[in-house]
């Protein structure tokens, strides 16, 4: 997934120099992927609400499933990947691994606010409710709020090293809350029902399951490339304009 | 409302987001792009590493 970012990650010699990558925007190989992205995505939504049979204790709505777990599981995977990076940002101190927590923060926050709000949606249907303090969904919003927090702090700190550091601390002790998403529903048994054994559930509803994950993390390794892309170029372009800045002669100094 | 209306609004705000989130992406990588060549960093030695793909 990683392995042309790693090698990026692996060419930025300095703190302050971008990493080499081939373009701004999607190349052959990103085109490749984007489409098989896409195909994949098309079959898992078309098996979910086509193929599989409507559960027999909520029926039809069950299918929201399909990406409701996706969609959560792609979450839990980008805060990994920024904590993960993190890590390796505090320890090699290379910009890219930095742009890369910051690319999977704003995919991770995008898909759990995704995430919530196809809760709700199969909520109102199932509990009668739109939103209850549930703990999972009560540490999910956390969890929204800790990211939210972490692509604000990036926005305070001008100085990039100084942003990364910090941001690298929130994704690191942000990430305690991932775990106690998880285990919540094991914890406090409350109304959000724990994940449902493989055994327990017909095959082909566990197939659908899977290629939808399949697919969505398919998805997330297309969005951090094109993400990760951006973020370096903007990168570039915040030092090209500061370095435009400093070369600009002090019009108070000008003819002294 | 009925079930297909749920699965119509939860499968249509997936598939929303994502077009939406793709086309935000490269809508901010055109204008990057632009920037940079506009300011002459369109060149891998210039901009550190960061090739723009020519048209």
């Amino acid at each position: 997934m990683m392995t042309g970012a790693q090698a990026s990650a692996g060419s930025g010699p300095t703190a302050g120099s971008g990493p080499a990558i081939r373009g701004v925007r999607a190349g052959t190989g990103g085109l490749a992927l984007g489409l098989a992205t896409l195909v994949t995505m098309l079959a898992g939504s078309a098996a979910g609400l086509f193929l599989v049979p409507a559960d027999t204790t909520q029926g039809e709505i069950q299918r929201l499933m399909y990406v409701h777990v996706p969609g959560a599981w792609l979450a839990m995977l980008s805060f990994f990947m920024v904590f993960v990076m993190s890590i390796l940002y505090l320890v090699q101190r290379r910009p890219a691994w930095d742009l890369m927590a910051a690319s999977s923060a704003e995919i991770g926050v995008l898909f759990t606010v995704l995430t919530l709000a196809l809760g709700s949606l199969w909520a109102k249907p199932t509990w009668g409710v739109w939103w209850t303090w549930d703990p999972r969904l009560t540490t999910t919003a956390i969890l929204l709020m800790v990211y939210v927090g972490y692509l604000s702090v990036r926005g305070f700190a001008e100085d990039p090293e100084k942003r990364a550091r910090w941001s690298a601390v929130v994704g690191i002790v942000g990430f305690v809350d991932v775990p106690i998403v998880y285990l919540s529903v094991y914890w406090w048994r409350s109304i959000h029902q724990p994940p449902s054994s493989p055994r327990s559930v017909a095959p082909v509803f566990v197939a659908v399951l899977l290629l939808n994950l399949f697919a969505f993390t398919l998805c997330y390794v297309y969005l951090m490339i094109r993400r990760f892309r951006l973020a370096v170029a903007e990168q570039q372009l915040e030092r090209v304009e500061a370095e435009g800045l400093r070369t600009v002669p002090d019009p108070d100094r000008r003819g002294r | 409302m009925s079930s297909a209306t749920y699965l119509t609004i939860g499968y249509g705000l997936t598939w929303g987001t994502l077009i939406w989130y793709v086309s935000r992406l490269r809508r901010r990588a055109r204008a990057a792009e632009r920037a940079l060549r506009a300011r002459g960093s369109g060149s891998s030695r210039e901009s550190g590493g960061v090739e723009l793909d020519r048209e």
